[in-house]
């Protein structure tokens, strides 16, 4: 049996269960963030904890969407694909991201990984910790990201803006309508600072620190895996995220045990691995 | 017609973010702290007038700082 075959057979092992761990995150991180509301606008809780917790929401919220994506929680034309895009639409709420936009670029970036033209998530690339800190979490957040023009003209990128354009506007709406009615710092704190940081934290531990220094290409060149010195909980699992590049059908919470079953294949292929992992 | 005022104001997202969102969050925050004037004005009225020229500052050099 060739490398490629026996890869695939390992893969296979941790392929096609419906990952209830995500569907379970994706429930209690929403309903946290859904019941933030009441409690800081009735001046239940101080404003603080309101922060403090709607940014730990904001940092998990994109995972369950994420698995979302791949058709992880259940694929199209099963009963269960209700429930896929359900939870792919909703768990973004705190960060505001269009799920299809979020969907159509994630693509993107697993077809042209690192391609400084063609990957959408070239723009978090830096040389350092420091400096991707830097990037992330403050100079990209001025900015508002050309996902768009990495989209072709299609009837799709139609949709997607629209769906993008809508879900800006309500956004800001509601914001606004808030603030106006006196509720100012307590939205802030819900949702529009944690999304700034929810954000950043996810450009960092997603986007970042897997691809560092995104100078490689290729299926088993283009993303690593790293020992972080704040841990793989905190890191949101992203340690083994070149399991997810290889096999994306493998949910997240099966990522470490996948790449300790993969692991010699790998060494085999040359990839980008810790010796610390 | 409607889609060029919208586009319009879109491109002006950041002048329009510091006058309705910015500015008053800022004077509740001021209110937070019981600073309710500043030097006689209520405090909305310096907001607004920061909101504006810092989302005017934005929307020339597009960033914030």
């Amino acid at each position: 049996m060739n490398l490629a075959e026996k890869e695939k057979q390992i893969a296979r092992q941790f392929i096609g269960k419906t990952p209830w761990f995500m569907i379970i995150w994706w429930a209690i991180n929403l309903s946290v963030w859904f019941m933030l509301w009441p409690l800081t606008l009735n001046g239940l809780i101080p404003l603080w904890s309101s922060l403090f917790v709607a940014s730990i929401c904001a940092c998990l919220c994109y995972l369950p969407s994420h698995e979302a994506q791949h058709g992880n929680i259940a694929k199209k034309g099963s009963s269960l694909f209700w429930l896929n895009e359900l939870i792919g639409y909703t768990s973004l709420i705190p960060i505001v991201l269009p799920y299809r936009l979020a969907q159509s670029t994630h693509m993107l970036h697993h077809t042209h990984t690192n391609h400084p033209f063609k990957d959408p998530d070239y723009s978090v690339k830096a040389k350092s910790l420091l400096s991707a800190l830097w990037i992330n979490l403050f100079v990209n957040r001025q900015k508002n990201l050309p996902y768009f023009d990495f989209l072709e003209d299609t009837l799709d990128k139609k949709i997607i803006l629209i769906e993008s354009l809508v879900t800006r506007i309500l956004y800001w709406l509601i914001m606004i309508s808030f603030v106006w009615a006196g509720y100012g710092l307590e939205v802030a704190a819900i949702w529009w600072l944690p999304r700034l940081l929810g954000s950043g934290y996810l450009q960092m531990t997603l986007s970042w620190a897997p691809h560092h220094p995104m100078v490689d290409q290729g299926r088993y060149r283009d993303t690593r895996s790293f020992k972080a010195f704040i841990g793989t909980y905190l890191t949101s699992g992203m340690e083994y995220h070149i399991i997810h590049h290889l096999h994306p059908s493998i949910p997240l919470h099966l990522n470490a045990a996948a790449y300790r079953a993969l692991k010699p294949i790998l060494e085999e292929r040359n990839c980008r691995l810790d010796n610390n992992l | 017609m409607i889609s060029r005022i919208f586009l319009y104001l879109v491109s002006k997202g950041r002048i329009l973010f510091g006058v309705f969102f910015l500015a008053p969050v800022l004077s509740q925050l001021l209110h937070y702290f019981e600073l309710y004037e500043i030097m006689g004005i209520p405090s909305l009225l310096p907001c607004l007038f920061l909101g504006f020229f810092w989302g005017l500052y934005a929307d020339n050099r597009e960033q914030w700082f």
